[in-house]
């Protein structure tokens, strides 16, 4: 699973490779720089990043407090006329509550370089050239536009930004939205504070060096290790179909503080394993506490009286979900009890969670809070965890031995979680902490039933649609929210079949979702018809048509579908039907199966497909392509009938 | 989005808070409850004007919502010349029983940076998401504008899923003369006078959700004001907006002395067509010069909302948005002896018609008009790569005011014919005996079809991403480059392999020739029509496909030929075969216009053959 995902984690303790790199000096541009006109390796670049060193550090501000400093130095090459839009530029920055904590950038300079008259010409950008903009209460951006840019101009800018907020020191994206031919990162950490620096995304066209390194902060000296990272003709980051963010594909290096030992002897851990992590969060008074608070349970005692534990469940869930709503805060802690929850109305997703957990346990019944990344913020690092990077809780609550993974954030039945928390695997909080897989209840079945036969010279077809589980959610939800787009969609769909009806609904607290359809068609003289078996499908075009693949291909879901065809052959004519198939990936990860039975009265054809897993590395991108193609072609053969 | 507005009112008023003491929605009548997310139950936009600057002395808006999932924003929008006072709202849940306030400092503020390299436009706004339905809402603001240049536009009505109760607007023009108005689809306004001013208000009563259509113009059905001054002032500079005369007027006063090119840069500018014979050469040399020399950085702040940049400062910087690119290519074009007029235009796919008989500053988008000897031509000085003269989607076929130097001029740009807008494939394939194929495909473009392919950086997965043609590979493909003309053109070939192309059944091959030219938009499924059908683009499709067919397979059944000829467009398709070469020709051809709800069967019958027509399928067997 860590492949097909592509993680790579390193420690600071990791081994390196020296290689080549390249220095870079303001204002010290190459002639070669400047006459160039294409880019070697992406020939289609608007622009090229020609170098870029980025340096990240620890020192000691005016205040004496702590604080990161990032030195940016990028130099780009502008190759077309589109290119020139690469010259207008924002630096965003985090507002702190106090205004003394807001990120500062200083020690700035930019210029562009043209050749005039065989020569480099230096045009300087001017205080009127660049702008503050307050963003909003959390952020502003420092933005310029360079001046007197020209196709072949090249642009350089170099600022230091200076953060207090070192618990988490500012991502490091590897890949840009165009080429670049050189970088170098490089930062440096004092062994006094320890981070969990995670190496994300495919590095394996990056090049690594550790070294140990004094680092002067204020007037002393610490020890220290610096990381440099160098990349050579890194080409641009692009969309494809099915990938989760940009965010969570580019290589990058993200930094999570996990214990800080200051000179002073003051020490903070924020949980270097686990393992650690797990009796913090026990311990905690934001967390483990309010997990004992479940009494508030009582005021539905009547109701859940000869309840079965699985019943009491539901029965809690559906309570909370009902009479508290989710306030938008993703925050995974608690610092308020069921009963002043239900007083307000509303909760955070910690709140809400380990309220209802602290009720199943008040009813004796196990439940445990489990802490995950939602699908936009990557996966948590297997071995060192980042606690702040946790930003989703759902509950898991164990019933003689069944495990259910439960959401009361949303309305979504027992058993299901918000589509954007299936992502990978959560950390269950308890005793013995271990790993849950997020993806094992992330079911989107489908099937379809599909029965034609002859009634008084027509051929009538009777078809009925089935979502089930997310399928019924996605389905579902297209439909409360606009419910005319939803039947002009399946109209478009379906364009000569009557609509007969559409329920949708819970069974057994699960989602359902029911379309039926109905046709007719005179069959009298006519000699040859040509009818499509089956009319749903997880794909019925194929979804990935380019050759290659950079990214992985993330589904969300495990796509099932059974797909049921049965015709009923009219008098006087005979079958053509196509052949039988089953394919699977080597892993077996999807198979695929169509069989068709054929008899003189009777044909039937049936067409399964099972995703067990609902992401894929892009190695294996072309046996997917390939496998869907082909289940593509299969669900979309028609079979003939002919008279005899 | 380059022309700042002032404040976009959309929202009205509360005035009745209290008269719902049970459950509040016993007092909605059921009609109204139907397929709505949000009902409207008294909402009031209070509308006062005095002197040249105006203010929503009160500002509020009351609803009820419904269903779960519908993203409800409370917003304001502000930039440096408005002050947004006393904001506050109201949350009842459905036994009307206050479930939480919040004040002004609640709504955060968030600066509309995205297009923009700086901005002092954005919202304050607070999202309403976490509340469950049924809840009701209170809204209450107000804003002071310190200038009159843009008056709101009210649109009660203003999402889909909204019903209203209730709504008023209510406009009192202290100064009695500085006020305009044009309604769709609403009564008249009552009109109030007195000695210290004229109140005017209009009502919508008791509306019902409405549902969009394809095709459909909302100013057909939805009640809608325009609000517009006489007398404008804005940051020292006074004019009239009573005419597009006098709008020009206007412009040409705060555009004034902003032409101030030092000699050096005269010299630079006539150099640059120190060779030409033309006007025209001239004109497409001073454009190519923009194109290579300048770039688009729009930057919004004050007065620089409305007025361009110092045409020194744009030719020292490179840089300027559209005001600022298009005023410094007209005071080039002058400099070389080439007239042109600074334009204001609503630029966009499809944007809101500008009324021509109700002047107003609703643009947000300059250009250039140069006419020239035998024909206008227009210049977009925001683009480095559209061809000179090229008008695309983005300005065609619209209402422009055409600023000259007695004032402006309100006049049409270019419809695009369906010849000048069209979709050629020439596609030669041949086929396997389990039905794949090797293609040779010839794409042209002419037009705005060309504005769907990033031309400067053309890439073997454009190619891929934009040929909707299911499955296939790329073997070899070129392009030629566009014909940078004012119909410009653009080609591609391509080979590919493409699987499945035909469909073996038994001793038959079903082969669905038409794949390549599809028109999934014009798809109407509806069985009635509500709204007048408005067509609003020409467009031309032709396909011409040569199949050779497998040795030892015969043609069973051809396509049929086609000819249907309508108001609406015509469309073609020919068939023929002689061994084993088949031939299918395919031409559609849609014609622009707007068609009443009566006509509408027919329009839906013409589309729905094309589409019949297009998914016919030639069967073979085997001999």
């Amino acid at each position: 699973m860590k492949s097909q995902l592509f993680l790579v984690f390193v420690f600071l303790s990791n081994i390196i490779i020296a290689q080549e790199s390249f220095h870079m000096k303001f204002s010290d541009i190459p002639m070669e720089d400047i006459k160039m006109s294409n880019c070697s390796f992406d020939s289609s670049a608007n622009a090229v990043i020609l170098g870029e060193v980025e340096t990240l550090w620890l020192d000691l501000n005016s205040k004496g407090q702590i604080e990161y400093r990032v030195e940016v130095h990028r130099r780009i090459k502008i190759l077309t006329l589109d290119g020139k839009n690469f010259a207008s530029i924002k630096i965003p920055y985090i507002k702190g509550r106090l205004n003394s904590n807001t990120e500062v950038i200083n020690n700035f300079k930019a210029a562009t370089y043209n050749l005039e008259n065989g020569k480099i010409k230096k045009t300087n950008l001017q205080k009127i050239d660049k702008f503050n903009n307050d963003i909003n209460e959390f952020r502003g951006e420092i933005s310029f536009v360079m001046p007197n840019v020209k196709l072949g101009s090249i642009i350089e800018y170099k600022y230091i930004i200076s953060s207090v907020f070192i618990g988490s020191l500012r991502t490091k994206y590897l890949q840009a939205d165009i080429p670049i031919r050189d970088f170098k990162y490089s930062y440096t950490i004092p062994n006094f504070i320890l981070y969990n620096i995670g190496m994300l995304g495919n590095l394996d066209k990056y090049d690594f060096n550790n070294t140990v390194e004094g680092l002067r902060m204020g007037n002393s000296y610490q020890d220290g290790k610096n990381t440099t990272i160098i990349g050579h003709h890194v080409l641009p980051y692009e969309s494809e179909p099915y990938m989760t963010s940009f965010r969570s594909v580019v290589p990058r290096i993200e930094f999570s503080m996990v214990k800080f030992q200051s000179a002073y002897n003051i020490h903070k851990d924020y949980g270097t394993t686990y393992e650690k992590m797990n009796k913090l969060l026990l311990q905690s008074q934001n967390y483990g506490s309010p997990m004992k608070k479940g009494k508030f349970v009582k005021k539905w005692t009547n109701e859940i009286k000869g309840m079965s534990k699985l019943e009491k469940s539901k029965f809690i869930l559906s309570k909370i979900q009902d009479e508290i709503a989710w306030n938008g805060s993703y925050s995974t802690y608690s610092r308020s009890s069921g009963k002043s929850l239900l007083k307000k109305g509303k909760g955070s997703l910690g709140e809400l969670n380990i309220a209802y957990i602290a009720a199943l346990r008040y009813l004796d019944i196990e439940a445990y809070p489990v802490i995950s990344y939602t699908r936009k913020y990557g996966i948590p690092h297997p071995v060192y965890p980042s606690r702040y990077k946790f930003n989703y809780i759902t509950t898991l609550v164990i019933i003689d031995n069944e495990e259910f993974l439960c959401d009361p954030s949303l309305s979504i039945p027992f058993g299901m979680i918000r589509p954007e928390a299936i992502n990978y695997k959560g950390w269950l909080v308890s005793e013995k902490g271990r790993w849950i897989d997020l993806t094992r209840n992330s079911e989107a079945n489908t099937s379809s039933m599909v029965s034609v036969r002859t009634e008084k010279n027509k051929l009538l077809s009777i078809v009925k649609l089935l979502f089930k589980d997310y399928a019924a959610y996605e389905k579902y939800n297209e439909f409360i929210n606009d419910q005319n787009s939803f039947e002009d969609q399946l109209k478009l769909l379906f364009p000569s079949w009557n609509i007969t009806h559409i329920d949708y609904g819970k069974q057994n607290s699960k989602y359902m979702f029911t379309i039926d359809l109905r046709l007719e068609k005179e069959l009298i003289d006519r000699d040859l018809i040509f009818i499509k078996p089956l009319l749903l499908s997880n794909f019925m075009e194929p979804p990935f048509i380019r050759e290659d693949r950079l990214s992985n291909i993330d589904f969300n879901y495990k796509y099932n579908n059974n797909s049921f065809f049965e015709l009923i052959i009219p008098e006087g004519y005979k079958v053509e039907s196509p052949d039988n198939s089953r394919i699977r990936t080597e892993d077996s990860s999807i198979t695929f199966s169509y069989m068709v039975s054929q008899s003189p009265k009777k044909i039937t054809i049936n067409s399964k497909t099972k995703f067990t897993k609902n992401s894929f590395s892009s190695t294996e991108y072309s046996g997917l392509k390939s496998i869907i193609d082909s289940m593509v072609k299969h669900n979309s053969q028609s079979i003939s009938l002919k008279k005899i | 989005m380059i022309y700042k507005f002032f404040v976009g009112l959309t929202f009205f008023l509360q005035l009745v808070t209290t008269g719902y003491t049970q459950s509040i929605l016993e007092d909605i009548p059921q009609e109204l409850l139907d397929h709505a997310s949000i009902v409207a139950l008294d909402e009031l936009l209070q509308f006062d004007i005095k002197d040249t600057q105006y203010s929503q002395e009160i500002y509020s808006i009351t609803y009820i919502v419904l269903k779960e999932g519908v993203d409800i924003t409370a917003s304001i929008e502000f930039n440096e010349f408005t002050k947004v006072k006393k904001a506050s709202l109201k949350i009842y849940d459905k036994h009307n029983k206050l479930i939480e306030k919040y004040k002004s400092r609640d709504f955060k503020k968030q600066l509309n940076n995205y297009g923009s390299i700086s901005t002092d436009s954005g919202v304050k706004s607070l999202s309403l998401a976490r509340f469950t339905p049924p809840y009701k809402v209170v809204f209450e603001y107000t804003v002071k504008n310190k200038y009159s240049l843009f008056y709101p536009r009210w649109n009660p009505i203003d999402k889909p899923n909204k019903s209203i109760l209730h709504s008023s607007l209510i406009v009192t023009d202290y100064t009695k003369h500085n006020l305009r108005y044009k309604g769709y689809n609403i009564e008249p306004p009552d009109i109030n006078s007195t000695e210290d001013y004229t109140r005017y208000r209009w009502d919508v009563d008791h509306t019902e959700v409405f549902i969009a259509e394809p095709f459909d113009n909302e100013n057909d059905y939805l009640p809608i004001v325009l609000l517009a001054a006489n007398k404008v002032y804005a940051d020292g500079y006074e004019g009239n907006l009573n005419s597009w005369n006098a709008i020009g007027e206007f412009i040409n006063k705060l555009n004034s002395s902003r032409n101030n090119f030092t000699d050096e840069n005269k010299t630079e500018i006539l150099s640059i067509v120190k060779n030409a014979k033309s006007n025209r050469e001239k004109t497409e040399l001073i454009y190519a010069y923009l194109q290579e020399s300048t770039r688009y950085a729009s930057i919004q702040l004050g007065i620089g909302g409305w007025r361009p940049f110092e045409t020194s400062f744009t030719h020292k910087k490179k840089y300027g948005d559209c005001k600022a690119l298009s005023f410094y290519t007209q005071a080039m074009l002058t400099l070389v002896g080439v007239p042109s007029y600074y334009t204001l235009v609503r630029a966009g796919r499809h944007p809101n018609e500008i009324p021509s008989d109700f002047p107003t500053m609703s643009f947000n988008h300059a250009f250039l008009m140069v006419p020239l000897d035998k024909d206008t031509t227009w210049l977009e000085c925001t683009t480095q790569t559209l061809p000179f003269g090229f008008l695309g989607y983005f300005t065609n076929d619209r209402n422009v005011l055409v600023v000259t130097d007695n004032g402006g001029q309100l006049i049409r740009t270019k419809a695009y014919t369906a010849d000048e807008n069209k979709s050629s494939y020439i596609v030669k394939v041949k086929m396997d005996l389990e039905g794949n194929t090797h293609m040779n495909i010839q794409k042209k473009m002419v037009g705005p079809e060309i504005m769907n392919y990033n031309l400067l950086q053309f890439k073997e997965k454009n190619i891929y991403d934009h040929l909707d043609i299911g499955n296939f590979k790329i073997e070899h493909f070129n392009f030629i480059p566009l014909e940078k003309v004012i119909i410009p053109k653009f080609q591609i070939d391509v080979q590919i392999t493409k699987p499945n192309y035909g469909e073996i059944i038994g001793d038959r091959m079903l082969i669905k020739p038409f794949i390549f030219n599809q028109i999934k938009q014009l798809k109407l499924t509806k069985k009635q029509r509500i709204h007048p059908l408005h067509l609003r683009e020409s467009f031309m499709q032709n396909d011409d496909i040569s199949i050779r067919i497998p040795d030892g397979y015969n043609v069973e059944k051809k396509i049929e030929n086609i000819s249907i000829n309508t108001k609406y467009g015509s469309y073609e398709l020919e068939f023929s075969w002689e061994g084993i070469d088949i031939h299918c020709k395919r031409k559609l051809i849609i014609n622009k216009g707007s068609y009443p709800v009566e006509e509408y069967h027919k329009v839906k019958d013409f589309f729905d053959l094309i589409i019949k027509y297009d998914n016919r399928k030639i069967v073979l067997i085997r001999s």
